[in-house]
């Protein structure tokens, strides 16, 4: 398997190479699942982790705030550890209303910045859902969303008016707004917010 | 259009800064009223901001593609494949214990099998009991053929009844009736004397009837109002026994034994 350096991982994350995304799952998940897996979290709460981990990490390296004074797999697994322990806390606080005793940080690299994990949980969960919406939905909602005016969406999708447009529009939003209404996860964490 | 089909439109309008006068002060009423409504509502103002950010959501669609891929590369869970072979081993040792068991294949313990034994002219000639054990002889073209096998029949005395097992220790109305001894499946040889004890319930005389594993009733002590009873040696043969205590025709304890 090729090896990459920091800085190609960095070029690959910032287009948004799938190759460079698989590469840092072969590389970085395993101990991203390591750390999750041994404080009370599962396979897949390994993979959200990841998931979120990798938003930050694009996120910074979008803005141009992505300093390293570490390699950059000691950086992202400071910021998974740091996204599992905040989460771990704040679910156990809502399940049982306790707080988890977090293991000691002395050894990792700490964060200079924070990170709201409750969102990235939340923006995860939306995202998910709306790419499991049919197509056509997906098309109509991102027009919307980009503030495209209703005229123009019929003329794109073909519509036969811009009131047909917003009746689908609705529909496509009511259908996703059901769908993360019924997933546990938001269901548990964030209907008391 | 019903004020329910109207919702979302409101919601949306609402979030875009698009409600006035009546219309928003309506809204807000509802709003107050309805926690639904408000998470609703929230949902609608937070979709609206994930999902403007279609950079983001390109690199989602990515990191699942890329997930999904890894999946299919990787084929089934090892956990998964581990567990499948694990019951179909168990699957195949219960069929096979099934096939072995003289209760559901009656030829198994009546036939002896001996390798290389060629067709017999003669079937069994003589069937010796001793020990547990039956000896078979066999002859074909003067050669004796010998061969060993456990009795079937004193395995079956110790085959357990299971819907007595479903019972064992059940108690009912017992008030303070404590059965002491026998421990529960304890072992007795047949030459020794089985002694039932209990702390008694002072009410009532209670009444000891012991089965053989088949159900079928081989003792039974008549009343008593003391707190032992005993079954001199040789009363019972080899075999797993249970034994239920009597109280005014309840069933107050259920036990088991086994003479060897």
């Amino acid at each position: 398997m090729i090896n990459y350096s920091d800085e190609a991982i960095i070029t690959g994350l910032k287009e948004k190479r799938g190759v460079s995304i698989d590469y840092l799952y072969s590389e970085y998940f395993p101990m991203v699942k390591s750390i999750v897996v041994k404080n009370f979290g599962t396979y897949e709460d390994a993979e959200d982790v990841f998931h979120d981990g990798l938003m930050i990490l694009y996120e910074k390296i979008q803005k141009g705030t992505l300093v390293l004074t570490c390699s950059l797999k000691t950086f992202f697994f400071a910021i998974c550890r740091h996204i599992w322990l905040q989460r771990l806390e704040r679910k156990t606080r809502l399940i049982y209303c306790a707080d988890v005793v977090n293991e000691s940080a002395e050894d990792y690299y700490s964060l200079p910045f924070e990170i709201d994990e409750a969102n990235l949980e939340k923006v995860r969960i939306c995202q998910f859902h709306f790419l499991f919406l049919p197509e056509d939905c997906q098309k109509i909602l991102r027009m919307f969303f980009s503030k495209v005016k209703m005229s123009e969406i019929a003329i794109c999708m073909g519509f036969k008016d811009p009131y047909y447009a917003k009746v689908r529009k609705y529909l496509c939003k009511n259908m996703l707004r059901k769908k993360i209404l019924n997933d546990p996860r938001y269901k548990t964490y964030f209907d008391n917010e | 259009m019903s004020n329910r089909e109207k919702l979302p439109e409101l919601i949306d309008r609402y979030n875009n800064g698009e409600l006035s006068g009546d219309e928003l002060t309506a809204f807000l009423e509802m709003l107050k009223a309805s926690p639904r409504l408000r998470k609703e509502v929230k949902l609608d103002s937070d979709l609206n901001k994930i999902l403007a950010d279609s950079d983001i959501l390109e690199l989602r669609k990515v990191i699942l593609s890329v997930q999904k891929n890894r999946k299919k590369r990787k084929g089934p869970d090892l956990q998964i494949i581990l567990l499948a072979a694990s019951l179909l081993l168990l699957i195949g040792i219960e069929v096979f214990l099934f096939m072995n068991y003289p209760q559901h294949n009656p030829s198994i313990g009546n036939k002896i099998i001996s390798k290389n034994q060629p067709v017999l002219k003669q079937p069994v000639q003589k069937i010796k009991i001793e020990n547990q054990i039956t000896t078979t002889e066999t002859e074909n073209k003067g050669t004796k053929n010998i061969t060993y096998k456990k009795e079937a029949k004193t395995a079956d005395n110790f085959r357990e009844n299971l819907s007595f097992e479903n019972i064992i220790g059940a108690t009912r109305h017992a008030g303070s009736f404590r059965m002491v001894a026998p421990a529960m499946g304890a072992h007795f040889s047949e030459k020794a004397t089985i002694v039932f004890k209990w702390t008694p319930d002072k009410q009532a005389k209670i009444e000891l009837k012991i089965m053989d594993n088949s159900g079928s009733g081989v003792h039974e002590s008549g009343s008593l109002d003391q707190s032992d009873y005993s079954l001199a040696p040789g009363t019972l043969k080899q075999g797993l026994y249970y034994y239920k205590v009597m109280q005014k025709d309840e069933i107050i304890f259920f036990g088991k034994f086994i003479v060897d």
